[in-house]
């Protein structure tokens, strides 16, 4: 196939022509992504529970029923 | 074997057995033909267990041929999550690491079960580590994603999805599946079976995998309320090998049950404005059918707490911590789902003084939630926002806003009750109530006070009697 200059709209309707996906196909985050994400959402839940007004005195739950 | 022995129920097919009209060889061994079949079409199977499901249904026949009736479940087969050790068999937890795990003793759920004579047909297929770090897919599991009976191209749900599945499609009469945050109620709203979530502490989980130490609850999933309380009678019950062992049993004696005119049953219209369009109908019919039962409905509200937050931090430190061997391993790369994997990962780095603080928190909800079952008996609310999602969806955005909502900000009604009841160790049965147009089930469920399965298994009951929705039959895969 000759190499041309081809701008990504025109790319974009040459694939639609062929039927071909018009959207290039996602990369799925690395390994180190998602756990750069998954530490992330952790720090985020922990600010959260950090803004929730926690009495000085409550204790852990020890016992796991209401 | 004629087809409409398997959609019978636990009471039903006692019935035939005592009589005679069928022995449990005959039974078994037709259960475990379809098992086989069937199981696979929906991911639904783990492992047949045919030589100790032809062992037990002989020794039950031997009693049942005597006239020493012991219980409803005698001679009746049954599918075990594959969470629960099993005796000589792989218990596999879903997960490629622990794909040749062998136990050499019983989990108690399933000592219990044998010792009423019921017959263990299958281990069912789970989502790995029962969902432990967070998934991604349905396909999250070393049997693949778990298809839904209803359609197949849609998730059967999780963690259970191999009880969902199976008891949907008839493949075993009744499912033992567990529940840390929705892996109960969920395959059961899926798949438009009836599931109940125990108190904690009811059921031992001696022998069960752990997720998390202080959430983890075994429990039945069946075709009807009333045979969800005659599984959670044998199951129930003081087990010294469980530390959580309450020490309480249940009783499902139906003269014990509460008159319906006297329940309060709390519910919020917010709930049913927040449900997905689609399951909207099913919801607000539910509600009429409760309220024409003559329970008093009563609007209530739960108040703005982090549940999902506090529920999220808990479960992932103490799953981690469950799994740091195989976390630090390289064994972790044979599962799939990155997300899951990263998950546990940063679980492993959540400092002490983040889950102390969720267990402080949960404290406060503990009250908060003795609090609301003053005012009312049971909690009504849908079992999931909307019908099973397609097998290929992503399901972290969904779970994202569960875990991470604006709890200061939006008001919510009761739909946090599945965090609020799961921290709280409260129980739950979520009972099919309708279909999408798109013919995908709905669940409704109730959430009660600790130890009062009875008013959930009663309710459901009455419930059921008013409704067919818990007959309804999924069209076999494949068909049409």
């Amino acid at each position: 196939m000759t190499k041309t200059n081809l701008s990504r709209r025109a790319f974009a309707r040459l694939l639609a022509a062929s039927g071909a996906a018009t959207r290039l196909p996602a990369q799925a985050p690395s390994p180190a992504e998602e756990l750069r994400a998954a530490n992330q959402r952790r720090t985020d839940t922990a600010q959260t529970l950090a803004r929730f007004d926690l009495p000085i005195a409550a204790e852990p739950a020890t016992v796991f029923r209401a | 074997m004629a087809n409409e022995i398997f959609y019978a129920t636990i009471t039903e097919l006692a019935e035939l057995l005592r009589s005679g009209k069928i022995s449990s060889l005959e039974l078994t061994r037709a259960y475990l033909d379809r098992l086989e079949k069937l199981g696979p079409r929906y991911n639904a199977l783990a492992a047949l267990t045919a030589e100790v499901a032809l062992r037990q249904a002989k020794a039950a026949d031997d009693s049942l041929k005597r006239k020493r009736f012991r219980n409803p479940l005698q001679g009746v087969p049954y599918g075990a999550k594959d969470l629960l050790a099993t005796q000589g068999i792989p218990t596999t937890w879903g997960a490629e690491p622990y794909r040749s795990q062998v136990f050499d003793y019983d989990a108690t759920v399933i000592r219990k079960l044998e010792k009423a004579g019921a017959v263990l047909a299958a281990k069912l297929a789970m989502v790995q580590l029962a969902g432990g770090g967070g998934y991604r897919y349905p396909s999250a599991s070393m049997f693949g994603p778990g298809r839904n009976p209803w359609n197949p191209a849609h998730w059967s749900g999780g963690s259970s999805s191999g009880p969902g599945s199976a008891v949907a499609a008839a493949l075993v009469p009744f499912a033992i599946g567990s529940e840390t945050w929705g892996s109960i109620l969920t395959p059961a709203s899926y798949c438009g079976i009836t599931g109940l979530r125990p108190t904690y502490g009811l059921v031992s989980r001696h022998g069960a995998m752990a997720l998390s130490w202080t959430m983890d609850k075994i429990g039945p999933m069946c075709r009807s309320a009333e045979d969800c309380g005659l599984v959670l009678q044998i199951i129930s019950g003081r087990d010294s090998r469980d530390s959580a062992s309450s020490g309480k049993s249940f009783y499902y004696v139906k003269e014990y049950g509460r008159p319906l005119a006297e329940l309060r049953i709390g519910y919020s219209p917010i709930d049913f404005e927040r449900a997905d369009e689609s399951s909207r109908p099913a919801l607000a019919e539910a509600l009429e059918v409760f309220r024409k039962l003559g329970p008093k409905l009563v609007e209530i509200s739960l108040p703005p707490m982090p549940y999902g937050q506090v529920a999220g931090t808990i479960i992932q430190a103490e799953g981690s911590t469950v799994f740091e061997s195989l976390i630090q391993s390289d064994q972790l790369d044979r599962m799939p789902d990155e997300r899951q994997k990263a998950g546990l990962r940063a679980g492993l780095e959540l400092p002490a003084r983040d889950y102390l603080r969720a267990m402080r928190i949960r404290r406060l909800i503990q009250e908060k939630m003795r609090e609301v079952f003053t005012h009312v008996d049971l909690v009504l609310s849908y079992s999931t926002r909307g019908p099973a999602t397609g097998i290929n969806e992503a399901l972290d955005r969904q779970r994202d806003a569960r875990t991470m909502p604006d709890f200061e900000k939006e008001k919510r009604g009761n739909i946090d009750i599945g965090a609020a009841g799961n921290l709280a160790g409260l129980p739950a049965i979520s009972l099919p109530c309708g279909f999408t147009a798109a013919k995908l089930p709905v669940g409704a469920q109730l959430v009660g006070r600790p130890f009062d399965e009875l008013a959930l298994v009663t309710l459901g009951r009455e419930f059921q009697k008013q409704t067919d929705w818990h007959r309804r039959r999924p069209e076999p895969a494949g068909k049409g």
